[in-house]
């Protein structure tokens, strides 16, 4: 029997403002807990919330990016439940008429198809505190820093079909965010938590199956594992002749596993009505214009872009897209190069991405400045370093710690002596000794046939390297070798 | 007993003919002897209103003190003073000194005015008697067998008892008006958006205002002033310039359109409190009025769309009451669970249990449409009623209660009883318009009080005047016009009882 | 309309309130008679009537994204019961939600 997988993704992005959504609390990460949890956050008797702009904003922005319909006219409302973490015993957030209407968001998958996932609202609401559980036993201790920080709850349609799909939508989004410079999308510090509805039917059907909610999957690569077991567990159970049950799971990302939270049943009646504090949000056309004006290039089409204006591949483009810091590093690296895109590409996912993925780096806190790599490919490009001896730069440069101090491409070129041999008549004194020297080698090379031959010459062109110390450019030793030893 | 209004405080310490510390310390001994038999105050604040006493003096000297500056008022026990126990009458918040002011109390500082204390009120603002008080029944100073109403019932008992010459309370079905009627005095309910909520212990945000008590509509136009205004704290604060209402009183009623809705003179009406409406409206039209029947038919259906929305909204208003941050914590809490429930059973009244319990139940899944949505669309009619009248009157006029000041104990056993006493002034938060209370006369008590037979307890009288959006000015200077030819508003507790 | 003690336990359990049995009685019996009373709405006619939220129709006012509050969380913490460490307690919570 073939099963399909059905998702559905509800992702919580935090906005960047200074403040929180409802009050002028500063909504900085990493405070003294509850230092930064002011009245109107701690629900004091009497306070009021009053909507910070910059959300309102930053939520329009978003939905304009995934071309959206934008609510003229959005309520809040009163989800209402008891919890540690809630100061006010319910969270403003919105139900009937959310800011952000239907959008789109385009994936694009690794084996290169591509996919459109609808987008079924995203709405405005706050963040709740956190709970603290581990502190002491029996007791759990409440930080009300978080809480009242903006959240945009966007919400999927059910239109994901397997977990790769699931995170390069999420890559997507995280793109989408991080362009538009409205969350920092950090998903470690829960700047970004996804919620994934999960449901499995027989290949062919157009019923959905009953579905489970994964609570609070917060890396890309555990979204993709969780869906995995998720689905599993639930074809296990209808193989097995049994049924599933709507509930909410949640994911232990130490054994790989979700464990049932609470039943439809058990679920709480969130008791939703209109917040009367605050009244109807109306955006006006003139608003939604100017915004629009102001949207930055998307993802999109920066990757469009990267592909006619410096012939990347689309692969290539889609990498240096995916986040916006990377897409400016390359551009800035590109600039620095004078132009040379295809090995500034080549050097940025081939070695840095690398080189930072080995040392748990971002690319914040990258050693190389991108100035200097692009140097760097100058230098490729102009033949004064081959691509062995750039590696060497490349090593030099990323233990460059301190960038403002540090050495110059071209001071380490020339401090170790990296200059390949660009003077023809001094490499050809160079190749005619090795000829005469390896008088066998001579000979078996030019008996052997034209496929023989392309083998054999890897031994001359790494006597020359050797006696180069590899500071002959390949290309003109490839050309003279062939020149002498067949005459 | 006799009273000195806001005007004539004023006027004196203008004058210099007295100081600010000899107005307050006199009012803090009127209080101190009072406070034991009508106990209309929960905190006193002695101290504090001394200090500010000398200050405002000193400021009074300096020649930069405003016209209201060193006179004494008392704030409901609802708005937020910092510094200062803030119990909403609730022993769920005896332990709350409140960190900030509520606007109104920083707008009254700003004034000068001084706050004596704290005064008595139905818990959470929920009653129409005093009766739910964590701290015991204010009485009225009328006849302290009878409620002050409620829910301000303190701050109406503290002007009617000539204690402090205003105070401030808040109205979500008419709080203020139905107490401002039990004790002979004037209470307005401001249009929604005018004052902000801003510190207000918050009953039912979309119906709840704050507002003024006072002898004479002159001081309710001078203490209003003092109140309103846009604050960009409250949302839902209407961002209007406020008119100099008390430059506004001399306005002729010459012309005046007063409507009667026939909903509210209905047969019902006690008979004497008829002939007090009658004579009213006679004097209205002496003074150049007209007056016209109305109808605003769907004025029964008010009370029942008001008791959803108003503890709907009670219900998610106070789940902020869990024992965590502030307020009433049990003791040995056993689980989550266990501290939410005992502390919010312990520090929650019967009165306010049951609008959280009805409130909840309205709002649960698969009643929502049947009941908010439902009372929400009747608000709708009733708005709809009123403007269609504003199309034939200008104002409207009628009762403020279906009968004067109740016996204690008289409906606190029967909720919809008491509900009902609002009958008159719920409309009007439902609509959001402005309304004011006033002294039209005094009748017997319907039934003889117990002690009283036969010396002919009379007990007051209001009459409710509501208008358009807004239209706070034309009210006041309605009420003023009024109080001119009358003299109802001057009657003193001890004047009617010799 | 009559609601039954297993319906008025489910409300108290909605609103964290703690009955017990003699409670329970008697607030199952006034709320019968709420119900009742606001029942008296069943019968308006109410079709293509908008519902009224507020009594203005005024919207909503934004604030300028400024951080405008100071840390008070000494003073504030004060006015619970059990804050320690700056943090608020609690018996401990077992399930995560939102
Ligand atoms: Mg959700
Ligand atoms: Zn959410």
């Amino acid at each position: 029997m073939t099963w399909e997988i059905v998702i559905g993704l509800e992702v919580h992005v935090q906005l960047n403002t200074a403040s929180k959504i409802f009050s002028g609390a500063n909504t900085h990460f990493g405070a003294t807990p509850n230092s930064q949890a002011c009245i109107i956050d701690l629900g004091m008797p009497g306070t009021l919330p009053v909507l910070n702009a910059e959300a309102v904003k930053k939520a329009v922005l978003f939905g304009l990016a995934i071309d959206a319909e934008i609510a003229p006219y959005s309520i809040f409302a009163r989800k209402n439940y008891f919890y540690p973490d809630l100061p006010k015993g319910y969270q403003i957030s919105q139900l009937d008429h959310p800011i952000v209407g239907k959008g789109k968001i385009n994936i694009q998958l690794s084996d290169g198809s591509k996919k459109t996932i609808n987008v079924t609202r995203a709405h405005l609401e706050e963040d709740a505190g956190k709970s603290l559980h581990e502190q002491r036993s029996g007791s759990t201790g409440v930080d009300l820093n978080r809480a009242g920080t903006p959240l945009l709850e966007v919400v999927s349609e059910p239109e994901l079909r397997s977990g790769e799909e699931a995170v390069a939508y999420l890559k997507a989004l995280h793109s989408i965010i991080t362009c538009l410079e409205i969350s920092d999308g950090n998903m470690a510090e829960g700047s970004m938590r996804c919620d994934a509805n999960v449901s499995v039917r027989k290949l062919g059907s157009d019923k959905l199956g009953t579905r489970t909610e994964i609570k609070n999957v917060n890396s890309f690569r555990f979204v993709e594992k969780a869906i995995a077991y998720e689905a599993e567990r639930q074809i296990d159970v209808l193989e097995s002749g049994g049924s599933i049950r709507q509930e909410t799971r949640l994911y232990n990302s130490d054994t790989n596993t979700t464990h049932s939270m609470r039943s439809k049943e058990e679920a709480n009646d969130y008791r939703y009505f209109p917040d009367p504090d605050l009244l109807p949000v109306m955006i006006s056309e003139e608003w939604k214009a100017e915004l629009k004006a102001s949207l930055p290039e998307l993802p999109q089409q920066k990757s469009q872009r990267f592909q006619d204006e410096y012939g990347l591949s689309e692969y290539e483009a889609q990498i240096l897209t995916s986040d916006m810091q990377l897409a400016n590093y390359f551009e800035a690296v590109n600039k620095a190069s004078n132009n040379q895109p295809k090995l500034a590409s080549n050097w940025i996912i081939g070695n840095l991405l690398g080189a930072l993925n080995k040392n748990e780096l971002t690319l914040q806190d990258c050693p190389i400045a991108a100035d200097s790599l692009g140097q760097m490919i100058a230098r490729i490009a102009d033949n004064t370093l081959s691509n062995n001896t750039a590696k060497i730069v490349f090593e030099a440069l990323w233990r460059n710690t301190e960038k403002e101090t540090g050495k110059t491409v071209d001071q380490i070129i020339s401090e170790q002596g990296l200059q390949q041999i660009t003077d023809v008549s001094a490499l050809t004194k160079i190749i005619q000794t090795i000829i005469t020297t390896n008088p066998n080698q001579v000979t078996q090379y030019r008996e052997a046939d034209e496929a023989k031959r392309s083998k054999l010459i890897g031994f001359f062109v790494g006597q020359v390297m050797k006696a180069t110390q590899g500071k002959a450019p390949a290309q003109t030793v490839n050309e003279l070798l062939g020149k002498y030893l067949l005459r | 007993m006799s009273f000195t209004t806001l005007a004539q405080y004023a006027a004196d310490l203008a004058a210099k003919k007295c100081s600010s510390v000899e107005i307050v310390q006199d009012c803090l001994t009127k209080i101190n002897s009072a406070n034991k038999s009508l106990n209309a105050f929960i905190t006193i604040t002695e101290e504090q209103a001394l200090n500010a006493a000398k200050q405002a003096d000193q400021q009074r000297a300096q020649g930069n003190a405003g016209p209201l500056s060193g006179i004494p008022i008392a704030h409901k026990d609802i708005f937020c003073t910092q510094g200062v126990k803030t119990t909403c009458g609730s022993k769920m918040l005896d332990n709350f000194i409140a960190p900030y002011d509520a606007q109104v109390v920083s707008l009254c500082n700003e004034a000068g005015l001084i706050n004596v204390g704290k005064t008595n009120m139905d818990e959470f603002a929920m009653g129409s008697s005093n009766e739910t008080s964590f701290y015991g029944p204010c009485k009225n100073p009328w006849n302290l067998e009878c409620v002050p109403g409620g829910s301000s019932g303190g701050s109406a008992a503290v002007v009617a008892a000539g204690l402090v010459p205003a105070s401030t309370g808040t109205d979500t079905g008419g709080s203020i008006r139905q107490p401002a009627a039990f004790c002979g005095l004037v209470g307005m309910k401001p249009t929604y958006g005018r004052i902000s909520r801003w510190g207000m212990i918050a009953f039912a945000s979309s119906l709840d205002q704050a507002g003024p008590l006072t002898h004479t509509a002159e001081d309710a136009a001078l203490l209003l002033e003092v109140m309103s205004g846009f604050d960009n704290k409250d949302s839902t604060s209407i961002n209007q310039p406020v008119p100099k209402y008390s430059q506004q009183l001399t306005t002729s009623l010459q012309g005046l359109k007063i409507g009667l809705p026939k909903e509210y003179f209905n047969n019902q009406l006690d008979p004497q409190m008829s002939v007090l409406l009658e004579e009213a409206l006679t004097v209205f039209k002496k003074l150049g009025a007209q007056t016209k029947e109305i109808s605003l038919p769907n004025t029964g259906l008010a009370a029942p769309a008001y008791y959803v929305i108003a503890p709907a909204e009670c219900s998610s208003n106070l789940a902020r009451f869990d024992g965590v941050r502030f307020g009433h914590r049990c003791g040995n809490p056993t689980s989550l669970d266990d501290l939410y429930k005992r502390s919010r059973s312990e520090g929650f009244g019967e009165e306010v249990k049951r609008r959280i319990m009805v409130g909840t139940y309205a709002l649960s899944s698969g009643y929502y449409d049947a009941y908010y949505l439902k009372a929400q669309k009747i608000r709708q009619l009733i708005r709809q009623d009123f403007l269609a009248a504003f199309n034939e009157v200008d104002i409207i006029f009628a009762p403020t209660a279906p009968t004067p000041a109740f016996r204690f104990g008289e409906k606190s056993q029967d909720p919809i009883a008491m509900y009902l006493s609002d009958v008159f002034t719920i409309p009007v938060n439902l609509a959001g318009l402005p309304a004011l209370s006033m002294p039209v006369g005094f009748i017997n008590h319907p039934s003889p009080l117990r002690g009283e037979v036969g010396r002919g307890v009379q007990l007051p009288i209001g009459g409710q005047l509501i208008g358009r959006d807004f239209s706070e000015a034309q009210l006041l200077n309605a009420a003023h016009q009024y109080q001119l030819q009358t003299d109802w508003h001057l009657k003193t507790p001890e004047a009617r009882t010799a | 309309m009559t609601l039954t003690a297993q319906d008025v336990s489910k409300i108290a359990d909605l609103a964290k309130l703690h009955l017990d049995e003699t409670q329970l009685a008697k607030i199952t019996h006034s709320l019968s008679d709420l119900i009742t009373f606001i029942d008296q709405m069943t019968d308006a006619d109410t079709q293509g009537i908008t519902p009224m939220a507020h009594p203005l129709s005024a919207s909503q006012p934004l604030r300028k994204d400024e951080v405008t509050e100071i840390d008070q969380h000494e003073l504030l913490q004060h006015l619970s019961v059990d804050a320690q460490d700056d943090l608020y307690w609690v018996p401990a919570a077992i399930s995560s939600k939102n």
